[in-house]
Protein backbone atom coordinates (compact mmCIF):
# COMPACT_ATOMS: atom_id res chain seq x y z
CA UNK A 1 0.00 0.00 0.00
CA UNK A 2 1.03 3.49 -0.78
CA UNK A 3 0.47 6.45 1.06
CA UNK A 4 0.86 9.92 -0.90
CA UNK A 5 1.31 13.35 -0.20
CA UNK A 6 0.81 16.07 -2.54
CA UNK A 7 1.69 19.92 -1.65
CA UNK A 8 0.08 19.87 2.18
CA UNK A 9 -0.71 22.59 3.88
CA UNK A 10 -1.91 23.94 7.27
CA UNK A 11 -2.95 27.11 8.91
CA UNK A 12 -3.39 27.79 12.54
CA UNK A 13 -4.30 31.49 13.33
CA UNK A 14 -2.83 32.70 10.06
CA UNK A 15 0.12 30.99 10.38
CA UNK A 16 1.69 28.15 7.86
CA UNK A 17 2.22 25.51 10.74
CA UNK A 18 3.06 23.05 7.08
CA UNK A 19 3.71 24.50 3.56
CA UNK A 20 3.97 22.91 0.43
CA UNK A 21 5.09 19.01 1.99
CA UNK A 22 4.78 16.36 -0.40
CA UNK A 23 6.44 12.95 -0.29
CA UNK A 24 5.50 9.42 -0.70
CA UNK A 25 5.65 6.10 1.69
CA UNK A 26 5.60 2.75 -0.03
CA UNK A 27 5.40 -0.68 1.01
CA UNK A 28 7.99 -2.21 3.33
CA UNK A 29 10.14 1.79 3.61
CA UNK A 30 10.60 3.73 6.36
CA UNK A 31 10.45 7.24 6.29
CA UNK A 32 11.82 8.90 9.04
CA UNK A 33 10.46 12.39 9.90
CA UNK A 34 12.70 14.53 12.08
CA UNK A 35 13.10 18.09 12.30
CA UNK A 36 13.36 20.71 16.01
CA UNK A 37 10.61 20.63 17.85
CA UNK A 38 7.45 22.94 16.76
CA UNK A 39 9.08 22.09 13.23
CA UNK A 40 5.54 20.93 12.45
CA UNK A 41 5.91 16.65 12.92
CA UNK A 42 3.01 15.98 14.76
CA UNK A 43 1.03 17.98 12.38
CA UNK A 44 2.25 16.43 9.60
CA UNK A 45 1.69 12.99 11.13
CA UNK A 46 -2.03 13.95 12.01
CA UNK A 47 -2.78 15.10 8.44
CA UNK A 48 -1.47 11.91 7.28
CA UNK A 49 -3.59 9.78 9.65
CA UNK A 50 -6.87 11.25 8.21
CA UNK A 51 -7.49 12.87 11.77
CA UNK A 52 -7.39 16.43 10.78
CA UNK A 53 -8.41 17.98 6.81
CA UNK A 54 -5.39 19.48 5.07
CA UNK A 55 -6.30 23.04 4.37
CA UNK A 56 -4.05 22.95 1.25
CA UNK A 57 -2.96 19.63 -0.78
CA UNK A 58 -4.37 16.10 -0.82
CA UNK A 59 -3.54 12.63 1.09
CA UNK A 60 -3.95 9.64 -1.04
CA UNK A 61 -3.94 6.01 -0.56
CA UNK A 62 -3.44 3.63 -2.98
CA UNK A 63 -3.74 7.01 -5.25
CA UNK A 64 -7.37 6.94 -3.79
CA UNK A 65 -7.94 10.69 -1.93
CA UNK A 66 -8.28 9.76 1.55
CA UNK A 67 -10.93 12.72 2.43
CA UNK A 68 -13.49 10.62 0.33
CA UNK A 69 -13.08 7.44 2.43
CA UNK A 70 -14.95 6.37 5.85
CA UNK A 71 -12.78 6.59 8.85
CA UNK A 72 -13.34 2.63 9.21
CA UNK A 73 -11.81 2.21 5.35
CA UNK A 74 -8.88 4.56 6.69
CA UNK A 75 -8.22 2.74 9.90
CA UNK A 76 -7.95 -0.57 8.42
CA UNK A 77 -5.41 0.34 6.31
CA UNK A 78 -2.79 2.82 8.52
CA UNK A 79 -3.02 2.52 12.14
CA UNK A 80 -1.48 5.88 14.31
CA UNK A 81 0.61 5.82 17.34
CA UNK A 82 0.31 9.12 18.97
CA UNK A 83 2.06 10.74 21.70
CA UNK A 84 0.63 10.71 25.14
CA UNK A 85 -2.75 8.80 24.93
CA UNK A 86 -4.02 8.06 28.06
CA UNK A 87 -7.05 7.31 30.00
CA UNK A 88 -7.95 7.13 33.57
CA UNK A 89 -10.66 4.08 33.14
CA UNK A 90 -9.47 1.17 34.46
CA UNK A 91 -8.27 -1.11 31.66
CA UNK A 92 -6.45 -4.39 31.20
CA UNK A 93 -3.66 -4.00 28.54
CA UNK A 94 -5.23 -6.94 26.78
CA UNK A 95 -8.49 -4.82 26.57
CA UNK A 96 -6.12 -2.28 25.53
CA UNK A 97 -4.58 -3.73 23.12
CA UNK A 98 -7.84 -5.72 21.68
CA UNK A 99 -9.00 -1.74 20.76
CA UNK A 100 -7.00 -2.42 17.65
CA UNK A 101 -9.76 -4.41 16.02
CA UNK A 102 -12.22 -1.92 16.42
CA UNK A 103 -11.98 -1.21 13.01
CA UNK A 104 -12.32 -5.15 11.55
CA UNK A 105 -15.82 -5.69 14.19
CA UNK A 106 -19.15 -4.57 13.41
CA UNK A 107 -22.77 -6.27 14.67
CA UNK A 108 -22.24 -8.80 12.30
CA UNK A 109 -18.99 -9.74 12.79
CA UNK A 110 -18.47 -10.15 16.78
CA UNK A 111 -15.40 -10.69 18.28
CA UNK A 112 -13.95 -14.48 17.08
CA UNK A 113 -10.96 -16.32 17.81
CA UNK A 114 -9.24 -14.62 15.12
CA UNK A 115 -8.94 -11.51 16.86
CA UNK A 116 -7.46 -13.22 19.76
CA UNK A 117 -4.77 -14.60 17.66
CA UNK A 118 -3.81 -10.97 16.52
CA UNK A 119 -4.02 -9.62 20.09
CA UNK A 120 -1.67 -12.23 21.31
CA UNK A 121 0.52 -11.90 18.38
CA UNK A 122 0.81 -8.06 18.74
CA UNK A 123 1.21 -8.46 22.76
CA UNK A 124 4.53 -10.36 21.70
CA UNK A 125 5.86 -8.50 19.14
CA UNK A 126 6.34 -5.79 21.95
CA UNK A 127 7.51 -8.71 24.22
CA UNK A 128 4.27 -7.09 26.32
CA UNK A 129 2.89 -10.85 26.80
CA UNK A 130 3.70 -11.32 30.40
CA UNK A 131 1.67 -8.64 31.25
CA UNK A 132 -1.22 -8.86 29.28
CA UNK A 133 -3.68 -9.28 32.50
CA UNK A 134 -2.26 -6.25 34.16
CA UNK A 135 -4.29 -2.52 34.91
CA UNK A 136 -3.36 -0.04 32.42
CA UNK A 137 -2.50 2.29 35.53
CA UNK A 138 0.14 0.21 37.05
CA UNK A 139 2.36 0.38 33.72
CA UNK A 140 5.13 2.14 33.28
CA UNK A 141 5.59 4.97 30.75
CA UNK A 142 7.42 2.41 28.63
CA UNK A 143 5.40 -0.37 28.60
CA UNK A 144 2.47 1.85 28.29
CA UNK A 145 4.01 3.40 24.56
CA UNK A 146 4.66 -0.33 23.74
CA UNK A 147 1.32 -1.28 24.48
CA UNK A 148 0.28 1.67 22.12
CA UNK A 149 2.37 -0.16 19.15
CA UNK A 150 0.98 -2.87 19.88
CA UNK A 151 -2.43 -2.00 20.20
CA UNK A 152 -1.60 -0.38 16.69
CA UNK A 153 -0.24 -3.83 15.50
CA UNK A 154 -3.71 -5.55 16.52
CA UNK A 155 -5.33 -3.32 13.81
CA UNK A 156 -2.81 -5.35 11.18
CA UNK A 157 -2.40 -1.88 9.41
CA UNK A 158 -0.34 -1.54 5.87
CA UNK A 159 0.62 1.67 6.73
CA UNK A 160 1.52 2.52 10.89
CA UNK A 161 2.44 6.41 11.99
CA UNK A 162 4.71 6.70 14.81
CA UNK A 163 4.88 9.76 16.74
CA UNK A 164 8.11 9.90 18.57
CA UNK A 165 7.13 5.80 19.77
CA UNK A 166 11.11 5.79 21.61
CA UNK A 167 10.21 8.48 23.81
CA UNK A 168 9.92 7.31 27.42
CA UNK A 169 12.05 3.80 26.44
CA UNK A 170 15.42 2.77 28.02
CA UNK A 171 17.67 2.00 25.24
CA UNK A 172 16.84 -1.61 24.60
CA UNK A 173 13.63 -1.31 24.27
CA UNK A 174 14.11 1.87 21.84
CA UNK A 175 16.56 -0.80 19.82
CA UNK A 176 14.00 -3.18 20.02
CA UNK A 177 11.01 -0.86 18.76
CA UNK A 178 12.99 0.43 15.87
CA UNK A 179 14.49 -3.22 14.89
CA UNK A 180 10.73 -4.54 14.83
CA UNK A 181 9.60 -1.03 13.02
CA UNK A 182 12.30 -1.86 10.21
CA UNK A 183 11.03 -5.76 10.15
CA UNK A 184 6.93 -4.80 9.68
CA UNK A 185 7.57 -5.03 6.11
CA UNK A 186 4.99 -2.52 5.81
CA UNK A 187 5.08 1.15 4.83
CA UNK A 188 5.83 3.03 8.07
CA UNK A 189 6.36 6.53 8.91
CA UNK A 190 8.49 7.83 11.89
CA UNK A 191 8.86 11.24 13.63
CA UNK A 192 12.25 10.68 15.65
CA UNK A 193 14.19 12.82 18.14
CA UNK A 194 17.57 10.76 18.10
CA UNK A 195 19.52 11.63 14.75
CA UNK A 196 21.46 8.27 15.60
CA UNK A 197 18.43 6.54 15.39
CA UNK A 198 17.09 8.29 12.31
CA UNK A 199 20.01 6.57 10.82
CA UNK A 200 18.44 3.20 10.52
CA UNK A 201 15.59 4.31 8.46
CA UNK A 202 15.47 3.73 4.70
CA UNK A 203 15.05 7.59 3.87
CA UNK A 204 14.40 11.06 6.12
CA UNK A 205 11.90 13.53 5.54
CA UNK A 206 13.75 16.84 7.52
CA UNK A 207 11.35 19.20 8.53
CA UNK A 208 11.68 23.10 9.94
CA UNK A 209 8.96 25.60 10.31
CA UNK A 210 6.61 23.51 8.78
CA UNK A 211 8.99 23.20 5.42
CA UNK A 212 9.83 20.07 4.04
CA UNK A 213 13.88 21.02 3.91
CA UNK A 214 15.26 17.82 2.23
CA UNK A 215 13.99 14.26 1.53
CA UNK A 216 16.48 11.27 0.88
CA UNK A 217 18.59 8.82 2.26
CA UNK A 218 19.71 9.59 5.70
CA UNK A 219 23.63 9.80 4.42
CA UNK A 220 22.57 12.21 1.97
CA UNK A 221 20.45 14.42 4.02
CA UNK A 222 21.51 14.79 7.48
CA UNK A 223 25.50 16.61 6.21
CA UNK A 224 26.88 19.07 8.31
CA UNK A 225 25.57 22.14 6.41
CA UNK A 226 21.94 20.84 6.98
CA UNK A 227 22.50 19.69 10.56
CA UNK A 228 24.20 23.19 11.20
CA UNK A 229 20.61 25.06 9.34
CA UNK A 230 17.87 23.07 11.10
CA UNK A 231 19.05 21.90 14.06
CA UNK A 232 22.07 24.42 15.37
CA UNK A 233 24.23 22.37 15.86
CA UNK A 234 28.40 21.26 14.98
CA UNK A 235 28.32 17.61 13.98
CA UNK A 236 31.16 15.19 13.59
CA UNK A 237 30.33 12.09 11.47
CA UNK A 238 32.75 8.81 13.37
CA UNK A 239 33.00 5.55 11.90
CA UNK A 240 31.64 2.34 14.80
CA UNK A 241 34.34 -0.40 14.26
CA UNK A 242 31.75 -2.80 15.25
CA UNK A 243 29.91 -2.95 12.26
CA UNK A 244 31.21 -0.12 9.97
CA UNK A 245 28.38 2.28 9.74
CA UNK A 246 28.14 6.03 10.44
CA UNK A 247 27.78 8.21 14.04
CA UNK A 248 26.94 11.58 14.62
CA UNK A 249 28.13 13.29 17.58
CA UNK A 250 26.81 16.95 18.15
CA UNK A 251 28.27 20.04 19.27
CA UNK A 252 27.04 23.34 20.21
CA UNK A 253 27.75 25.72 17.10
CA UNK B 1 -37.76 -7.77 37.25
CA UNK B 2 -38.22 -8.04 40.88
CA UNK B 3 -37.61 -4.68 41.43
CA UNK B 4 -41.01 -3.06 40.62
CA UNK B 5 -42.89 -5.72 41.98
CA UNK B 6 -41.16 -5.30 45.49
CA UNK B 7 -41.55 -1.39 45.00
CA UNK B 8 -44.93 -1.53 44.27
CA UNK B 9 -45.41 -3.63 47.48
CA UNK B 10 -43.93 -1.28 49.93
CA UNK B 11 -45.26 1.83 51.30
CA UNK B 12 -46.88 3.51 53.90
CA UNK B 13 -49.36 -0.11 53.65
CA UNK B 14 -47.11 -2.45 53.18
CA UNK B 15 -48.58 -5.06 50.96
CA UNK B 16 -47.23 -8.71 50.65
CA UNK B 17 -45.87 -9.19 47.83
CA UNK B 18 -47.67 -12.46 46.96
CA UNK B 19 -50.98 -9.60 46.65
CA UNK B 20 -49.08 -8.01 44.59
CA UNK B 21 -48.49 -10.90 42.48
CA UNK B 22 -52.42 -11.88 42.48
CA UNK B 23 -53.17 -8.73 41.68
CA UNK B 24 -51.22 -8.13 38.72
CA UNK B 25 -52.61 -11.98 37.45
CA UNK B 26 -56.30 -10.26 37.85
CA UNK B 27 -55.19 -7.68 35.99
CA UNK B 28 -53.08 -9.30 33.14
CA UNK B 29 -55.39 -12.40 32.63
CA UNK B 30 -58.13 -11.93 34.71
CA UNK B 31 -57.11 -14.87 37.18
CA UNK B 32 -59.78 -13.79 39.61
CA UNK B 33 -57.74 -14.00 42.86
CA UNK B 34 -59.71 -12.64 46.01
CA UNK B 35 -57.39 -9.22 46.01
CA UNK B 36 -58.99 -6.60 48.17
CA UNK B 37 -60.27 -4.11 45.59
CA UNK B 38 -58.73 -1.34 47.54
CA UNK B 39 -55.35 -2.71 47.54
CA UNK B 40 -55.80 -4.06 43.71
CA UNK B 41 -56.91 -0.04 42.81
CA UNK B 42 -53.57 1.00 44.87
CA UNK B 43 -50.99 -1.69 43.36
CA UNK B 44 -52.28 -1.40 39.87
CA UNK B 45 -53.43 2.48 39.65
CA UNK B 46 -51.09 3.53 41.82
CA UNK B 47 -48.04 2.15 43.09
CA UNK B 48 -47.26 -0.12 39.72
CA UNK B 49 -46.53 3.08 37.51
CA UNK B 50 -44.93 4.38 39.94
CA UNK B 51 -42.23 2.25 40.04
CA UNK B 52 -42.26 1.08 36.71
CA UNK B 53 -41.73 4.95 35.65
CA UNK B 54 -39.03 5.00 38.69
CA UNK B 55 -37.40 2.29 37.14
CA UNK B 56 -37.11 3.38 33.75
CA UNK B 57 -36.22 6.39 34.95
CA UNK B 58 -33.05 5.23 36.71
CA UNK B 59 -32.10 3.69 33.88
CA UNK B 60 -32.39 6.13 31.58
CA UNK B 61 -30.52 8.80 33.81
CA UNK B 62 -28.12 5.81 34.22
CA UNK B 63 -27.25 5.33 30.62
CA UNK B 64 -27.46 9.57 29.69
CA UNK B 65 -24.87 9.90 32.58
CA UNK B 66 -22.54 6.66 31.24
CA UNK B 67 -22.50 8.10 27.65
CA UNK B 68 -21.65 11.48 28.66
CA UNK B 69 -18.68 10.24 30.87
CA UNK B 70 -17.50 8.52 28.34
CA UNK B 71 -17.80 10.91 25.28
CA UNK B 72 -16.36 13.51 27.32
CA UNK B 73 -13.63 12.01 28.72
CA UNK B 74 -15.06 13.19 31.93
CA UNK B 75 -15.98 11.49 35.57
CA UNK B 76 -17.91 13.91 36.35
CA UNK B 77 -20.39 14.44 32.82
CA UNK B 78 -23.91 13.63 34.01
CA UNK B 79 -27.02 15.21 32.42
CA UNK B 80 -28.11 17.21 35.56
CA UNK B 81 -24.49 18.80 36.19
CA UNK B 82 -24.28 19.30 32.50
CA UNK B 83 -27.14 21.52 32.36
CA UNK B 84 -29.48 19.61 30.29
CA UNK B 85 -31.95 18.67 32.70
CA UNK B 86 -32.43 22.17 33.62
CA UNK B 87 -32.72 22.91 29.77
CA UNK B 88 -35.39 20.22 30.32
CA UNK B 89 -36.91 21.59 32.99
CA UNK B 90 -37.22 25.14 31.08
CA UNK B 91 -38.44 23.64 28.36
CA UNK B 92 -41.48 21.86 29.76
CA UNK B 93 -42.24 24.43 31.88
CA UNK B 94 -42.37 27.02 28.94
CA UNK B 95 -45.22 24.66 27.59
CA UNK B 96 -46.99 23.51 30.46
CA UNK B 97 -47.58 27.11 31.73
CA UNK B 98 -47.01 30.17 28.81
CA UNK B 99 -49.64 27.66 27.20
CA UNK B 100 -47.38 26.98 23.80
CA UNK B 101 -50.55 23.75 24.32
CA UNK B 102 -50.55 21.72 27.48
CA UNK B 103 -51.48 18.00 26.17
CA UNK B 104 -48.86 15.67 26.86
CA UNK B 105 -46.72 14.95 23.92
CA UNK B 106 -46.22 18.64 23.63
CA UNK B 107 -44.54 19.09 26.79
CA UNK B 108 -41.89 16.29 26.11
CA UNK B 109 -40.72 18.01 23.36
CA UNK B 110 -40.88 21.47 24.82
CA UNK B 111 -38.18 19.69 27.42
CA UNK B 112 -36.39 18.07 24.47
CA UNK B 113 -36.29 21.31 22.72
CA UNK B 114 -34.69 22.91 26.36
CA UNK B 115 -32.51 20.08 26.56
CA UNK B 116 -30.84 20.15 23.35
CA UNK B 117 -30.25 24.31 23.52
CA UNK B 118 -29.25 23.71 26.75
CA UNK B 119 -26.52 21.01 25.55
CA UNK B 120 -24.97 23.15 22.75
CA UNK B 121 -25.07 26.18 25.14
CA UNK B 122 -22.86 24.27 27.81
CA UNK B 123 -20.58 22.56 24.58
CA UNK B 124 -20.12 25.82 23.21
CA UNK B 125 -19.06 27.58 26.14
CA UNK B 126 -16.99 24.75 27.61
CA UNK B 127 -14.83 24.62 23.79
CA UNK B 128 -14.42 28.37 23.89
CA UNK B 129 -12.93 28.06 27.44
CA UNK B 130 -10.69 25.50 26.60
CA UNK B 131 -12.83 22.49 27.90
CA UNK B 132 -11.24 19.11 27.10
CA UNK B 133 -10.03 15.82 28.32
CA UNK B 134 -7.40 17.02 30.13
CA UNK B 135 -7.58 17.71 33.97
CA UNK B 136 -8.16 21.61 33.36
CA UNK B 137 -10.37 20.86 30.67
CA UNK B 138 -12.38 18.66 32.38
CA UNK B 139 -13.19 21.43 35.14
CA UNK B 140 -14.09 23.72 32.68
CA UNK B 141 -16.94 21.63 31.47
CA UNK B 142 -18.19 21.03 34.51
CA UNK B 143 -18.21 24.73 35.04
CA UNK B 144 -20.00 25.43 31.83
CA UNK B 145 -22.97 22.95 32.76
CA UNK B 146 -23.17 24.92 36.44
CA UNK B 147 -23.17 28.38 34.16
CA UNK B 148 -25.65 26.57 31.81
CA UNK B 149 -27.84 25.03 34.61
CA UNK B 150 -27.89 28.50 36.45
CA UNK B 151 -29.00 30.52 33.52
CA UNK B 152 -32.20 27.86 32.52
CA UNK B 153 -32.80 27.23 36.04
CA UNK B 154 -33.26 31.31 36.84
CA UNK B 155 -35.08 31.36 32.98
CA UNK B 156 -37.88 28.63 34.76
CA UNK B 157 -38.20 30.69 37.60
CA UNK B 158 -38.73 33.80 35.43
CA UNK B 159 -41.70 32.01 33.52
CA UNK B 160 -42.90 30.82 36.74
CA UNK B 161 -43.14 33.75 38.41
CA UNK B 162 -44.73 35.65 35.02
CA UNK B 163 -47.12 33.09 33.87
CA UNK B 164 -47.83 30.83 36.12
CA UNK B 165 -51.05 31.09 39.07
CA UNK B 166 -49.90 30.81 42.72
CA UNK B 167 -51.25 27.29 42.28
CA UNK B 168 -49.33 26.26 39.68
CA UNK B 169 -46.31 27.50 41.07
CA UNK B 170 -46.53 25.47 44.10
CA UNK B 171 -46.70 22.20 41.55
CA UNK B 172 -43.92 23.00 39.24
CA UNK B 173 -41.65 23.87 42.07
CA UNK B 174 -42.27 20.43 43.77
CA UNK B 175 -42.06 18.67 40.55
CA UNK B 176 -39.00 20.26 39.83
CA UNK B 177 -36.95 18.69 42.18
CA UNK B 178 -38.35 15.30 41.48
CA UNK B 179 -41.78 14.13 41.92
CA UNK B 180 -43.36 10.69 40.87
CA UNK B 181 -46.23 11.21 42.80
CA UNK B 182 -49.57 11.30 39.85
CA UNK B 183 -47.79 9.18 37.06
CA UNK B 184 -50.45 7.11 35.31
CA UNK B 185 -49.66 4.08 32.70
CA UNK B 186 -49.65 6.59 30.09
CA UNK B 187 -46.36 7.95 31.54
CA UNK B 188 -45.07 4.40 31.79
CA UNK B 189 -45.33 4.17 28.28
CA UNK B 190 -43.54 7.09 27.28
CA UNK B 191 -40.99 6.20 29.77
CA UNK B 192 -40.76 3.08 28.62
CA UNK B 193 -40.15 4.17 24.78
CA UNK B 194 -37.43 6.51 25.86
CA UNK B 195 -35.59 4.35 27.78
CA UNK B 196 -35.64 1.78 24.77
CA UNK B 197 -34.32 4.68 22.70
CA UNK B 198 -31.40 5.26 24.73
CA UNK B 199 -30.86 1.94 25.61
CA UNK B 200 -30.84 0.70 22.19
CA UNK B 201 -28.41 3.52 20.95
CA UNK B 202 -26.38 2.83 23.52
CA UNK B 203 -25.72 -0.66 22.87
CA UNK B 204 -25.75 -0.66 18.96
CA UNK B 205 -22.26 1.59 19.88
CA UNK B 206 -20.79 -0.27 22.32
CA UNK B 207 -17.49 -0.92 20.34
CA UNK B 208 -17.25 2.82 19.59
CA UNK B 209 -18.22 3.92 22.82
CA UNK B 210 -15.15 1.25 24.26
CA UNK B 211 -12.56 2.66 21.44
CA UNK B 212 -13.10 6.33 23.51
CA UNK B 213 -11.09 5.05 26.15
CA UNK B 214 -7.95 6.93 25.37
CA UNK B 215 -9.27 10.07 23.97
CA UNK B 216 -11.01 11.04 20.94
CA UNK B 217 -8.35 11.36 17.88
CA UNK B 218 -7.49 7.86 19.45
CA UNK B 219 -11.04 6.78 18.88
CA UNK B 220 -10.80 8.57 15.18
CA UNK B 221 -7.82 6.49 14.31
CA UNK B 222 -9.58 3.03 15.28
CA UNK B 223 -11.94 3.79 12.82
CA UNK B 224 -14.57 5.82 14.70
CA UNK B 225 -16.23 8.73 12.83
CA UNK B 226 -16.25 10.72 15.68
CA UNK B 227 -18.72 13.43 15.06
CA UNK B 228 -21.60 11.42 13.62
CA UNK B 229 -20.97 8.67 17.00
CA UNK B 230 -21.31 11.70 19.47
CA UNK B 231 -23.74 13.23 17.72
CA UNK B 232 -26.37 10.64 17.54
CA UNK B 233 -25.78 9.35 20.99
CA UNK B 234 -25.62 12.38 22.39
CA UNK B 235 -29.08 13.37 20.85
CA UNK B 236 -30.48 10.05 21.87
CA UNK B 237 -29.44 10.19 25.30
CA UNK B 238 -30.57 13.97 25.71
CA UNK B 239 -33.94 13.05 23.92
CA UNK B 240 -34.39 10.44 26.74
CA UNK B 241 -33.29 12.22 29.56
CA UNK B 242 -35.96 15.41 28.08
CA UNK B 243 -38.69 13.02 28.35
CA UNK B 244 -37.69 11.46 31.70
CA UNK B 245 -37.41 14.97 32.90
CA UNK B 246 -40.75 16.48 31.64
CA UNK B 247 -42.83 13.10 33.27
CA UNK B 248 -40.75 13.22 36.83
CA UNK B 249 -38.76 16.67 37.00
CA UNK B 250 -35.18 16.61 37.22
CA UNK B 251 -33.70 14.18 39.57
CA UNK B 252 -29.75 14.27 39.97
CA UNK B 253 -26.81 12.42 40.77
CA UNK B 254 -28.04 9.28 39.54
CA UNK B 255 -26.81 9.98 35.74
CA UNK B 256 -23.05 10.84 37.67
CA UNK B 257 -23.07 8.46 40.48
CA UNK B 258 -24.55 4.91 39.28
CA UNK B 259 -22.02 4.75 35.96
CA UNK B 260 -19.18 4.66 38.82
CA UNK B 261 -20.92 2.46 40.68
CA UNK B 262 -21.21 -0.22 37.23
CA UNK B 263 -17.75 0.75 36.12
CA UNK B 264 -16.63 -0.76 39.61
CA UNK B 265 -18.70 -3.57 39.36
CA UNK B 266 -17.72 -4.53 35.90
CA UNK B 267 -14.50 -2.73 34.46
CA UNK B 268 -14.79 -0.55 31.58
CA UNK B 269 -16.10 -2.45 28.61
CA UNK B 270 -19.55 -1.25 27.70
CA UNK B 271 -21.03 -4.64 26.38
CA UNK B 272 -21.18 -5.05 29.98
CA UNK B 273 -21.35 -1.46 31.64
CA UNK B 274 -24.52 -0.45 29.65
CA UNK B 275 -26.73 -3.14 30.61
CA UNK B 276 -25.26 -3.35 34.22
CA UNK B 277 -25.87 0.80 34.28
CA UNK B 278 -29.04 0.54 33.83
CA UNK B 279 -29.82 -2.42 36.00
CA UNK B 280 -28.61 -0.64 38.95
CA UNK B 281 -29.69 2.78 38.09
CA UNK B 282 -33.73 1.12 38.09
CA UNK B 283 -33.23 -0.72 40.91
CA UNK B 284 -31.51 2.99 42.42
CA UNK B 285 -34.12 4.64 41.58
CA UNK B 286 -37.53 2.61 42.71
CA UNK B 287 -35.48 1.80 46.07
CA UNK B 288 -35.14 5.58 46.44
CA UNK B 289 -38.78 6.16 45.55
CA UNK B 290 -39.87 3.70 48.89
CA UNK B 291 -37.57 5.83 51.07
CA UNK B 292 -38.97 9.33 49.60
CA UNK B 293 -42.58 7.88 50.38
CA UNK B 294 -41.86 6.24 53.79
CA UNK B 295 -39.50 8.35 55.13
CA UNK B 296 -41.46 10.76 56.56
CA UNK B 297 -44.91 9.26 57.54
CA UNK B 298 -47.48 10.61 56.07
CA UNK B 299 -45.73 13.16 53.64
CA UNK B 300 -43.90 12.03 50.20
CA UNK B 301 -41.04 13.41 50.38
CA UNK B 302 -39.11 14.61 46.70
CA UNK B 303 -37.12 11.70 45.30
CA UNK B 304 -34.70 14.39 44.14
CA UNK B 305 -34.03 15.15 47.86
CA UNK B 306 -32.84 11.26 48.39
CA UNK B 307 -30.93 10.59 45.46
CA UNK B 308 -29.08 13.79 46.21
CA UNK B 309 -28.87 12.79 50.16
CA UNK B 310 -26.74 9.61 48.40
CA UNK B 311 -25.41 11.37 45.30
CA UNK B 312 -24.08 14.05 47.14
CA UNK B 313 -21.37 12.59 49.15
CA UNK B 314 -21.03 9.86 46.19
CA UNK B 315 -19.54 12.63 44.07
CA UNK B 316 -17.39 14.15 46.81
CA UNK B 317 -15.63 11.23 46.16
CA UNK B 318 -15.61 10.27 42.87
CA UNK B 319 -14.08 14.43 43.08
CA UNK B 320 -11.22 13.22 45.42
CA UNK B 321 -10.65 10.38 43.38
CA UNK B 322 -10.72 11.89 40.30
CA UNK B 323 -8.26 14.81 41.65
CA UNK B 324 -5.67 11.97 42.79
CA UNK B 325 -5.65 9.98 39.43
CA UNK B 326 -4.75 12.99 37.49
Amino acid sequence: MMLQAIDLGQSLRGRDVLDGISLTVGPGQVLGLVGPNGSGKSTLLRLLAGLVRPDRGRVLLDGQPMAAMPQRGIARRMALVAQSAETSDRISVRDAVALGRTPWLDAFRPWSARDDAHVDRALRRVDLGHLADRDWSTLSGGERQRAHIARALAQDPQILLLDEPTNHLDIRHQLSILELVAGLGIAVVIALHDLNHAMHCDRLAVLQDGQLQALGSPEKVLDPALLARVFGVRASALIDPHDGSRVLRFHPC
Amino acid sequence: MAAPLIGAALGETPIPIATVWQALANQLFGAGYPVDPIDQGIIWSYRLPRALVAGACGAGLAISGLVLQTLLRNALADPYLLGISAGASTGAVLVAVAGLGAAFLPMSVGALLGALAAFALVAGLARLSGGGPSARGAAQIVLAGIAGSQLFNALTSFIIARSASAEQARGIMFWLLGNLSGVRWDDVWLAAAAVTVALVTALWHVRSLDAFAFGTESAASLGVPVRRVQGILILATAAATAVLVSITGAIGFVGLVVPHAARFLVGSRHARLVPVSALIGMVFLIAADVIARMLVPGQTLPIGVVTALVGAPAFAIILIRAGSAS
